[in-house]
């Protein structure tokens, strides 16, 4: 089975924001500055929020649950961002108030919520970094969580999507 | 008072460096003597080069024509970071550190166009102006940008597909903070907001 491509949107993202910021170290990916310095929205982290986290287009702002780990909060921010990118742009609309990723992930059947997935995938572990990791490190899953600042989950599936490992097991 | 001479004079210097001073303004500043500095500004506009669009404001205005926010485009101009502006900002208005944090969010609000840019402190405007390295002139009318919903073509009919949690009041309550601080209200009216 070939690899699922990833979203090349995030990668032209990551494109632009090294265009603006040369400097930057390449990983992590900086996905709230993402947010914040390229893109200009607001990213805040709330307690109790009922969710892992929201975008409100009108304000421009990223909601993220604070009381979740650092690593999951990152996937939220870069979730939320794919939902700017591909889903609220000028050129395609919608009049949701609210866009928001579940805390379960068994919610995430909704296709714009597997978009921003994917989208959120490319953008914490770009296709051709996650490629040189595991030609340097291996396929080793801890390893390169630590490496992409992203939980095991993520990077696990992230490694089955490029054909990279097997399937991970179910938490 | 200046007189008209040197009140034209300023005008046309400006002109030629490629500002947009406005009339309105140096008109004001003529007083009883406004009639015959606007003999002289009439005539000279008549024959003065049009000047070449700045590359920042065509920058700007595409920015806004796309439904992206023309504050941002002229940051990343400058290739410049939120927390870089914010700094500059901190430091020109004399913000104490604990309130850099509501800083940024007013600065983010305003280059997102969430806030009425024409409500600004001057001092505010100028401090931006000097670190984005545009006009004061230029910031008000781009401190807003349309909103996706204000952008985006509206469908007459739309299934909502996101699960929608929270109401905007209620997301708004979270950022409810201590509104009696003097000078939190103090930095707020340098925003606009009363």
């Amino acid at each position: 089975m070939p690899p699922r491509p990833g979203d090349r949107r995030a990668l032209d993202v990551l494109g632009d924001y090294d265009a603006i910021y040369p400097d930057r170290t390449p990983l992590p990916v900086p996905v709230v500055s993402i947010a914040e310095d390229l893109l200009g929205l607001r990213v805040h982290a709330a307690p109790d929020l009922g969710a892992s986290g929201l975008l409100v287009p009108r304000d421009r702002l990223i909601l993220i649950n604070a009381d979740e780990p650092v690593e999951r909060q990152r996937f939220t921010v870069a979730h939320e961002i794919g939902h700017w990118v591909v889903h609220c742009g000028a050129r395609t609309g919608t009049t949701n108030a609210t866009l928001c990723r579940a805390v379960s992930q068994e919610s995430h059947t909704d296709l714009r919520e597997r978009e921003a997935d994917s989208f959120g995938a490319e953008l914490l572990m770009p296709t051709p970094h996650v490629y040189e990791a595991v030609a340097v490190t291996g396929a080793n899953v801890d390893i390169l969580a630590e490496t992409f600042a992203v939980s095991r989950q993520a990077m696990s599936w992230r490694l089955f999507n490029l054909r990279l490992s097997h399937a991970p097991e179910s938490p | 008072m200046s007189n008209p001479e040197s009140l034209f004079e300023e005008f046309a210097r400006r002109y030629h460096r490629g500002e947009h001073p406005d009339p309105i303004a140096y008109l004001l500043r003529a007083g009883s003597d406004a009639d015959a500095l606007t003999g002289m500004i009439d005539a000279f506009l008549i024959l003065a080069p049009t000047p070449m669009p700045d590359a920042q404001l065509v920058a700007a205005l595409t920015a806004w024509a796309r439904g992206d926010a023309p504050m941002v485009t002229l940051r990343h101009g400058r290739h410049l970071t939120i927390d870089a502006v914010v700094a500059h900002l901190r430091d020109a208005l004399e913000i104490p550190e604990r309130l850099v944090g509501h800083l940024k969010d007013l600065y983010q609000r305003l280059e997102g166009g969430l806030l009425d840019a024409s409500r600004i402190d001057r001092r505010v405007l100028t401090a931006l102006a000097e670190i984005l390295g545009v006009p004061t002139t230029l910031l008000v009318p781009f401190g807003g940008a349309p909103t996706p919903d204000e952008s985006m073509p509206r469908a007459s009919s739309h299934t909502p597909v996101f699960r929608t949690t929270e109401r905007r009041s209620e997301i708004e309550v979270a950022f409810v903070q201590n509104d009696d601080d003097p000078e939190r209200l103090t930095l707020d009216a340098l925003f606009g907001i009363a």
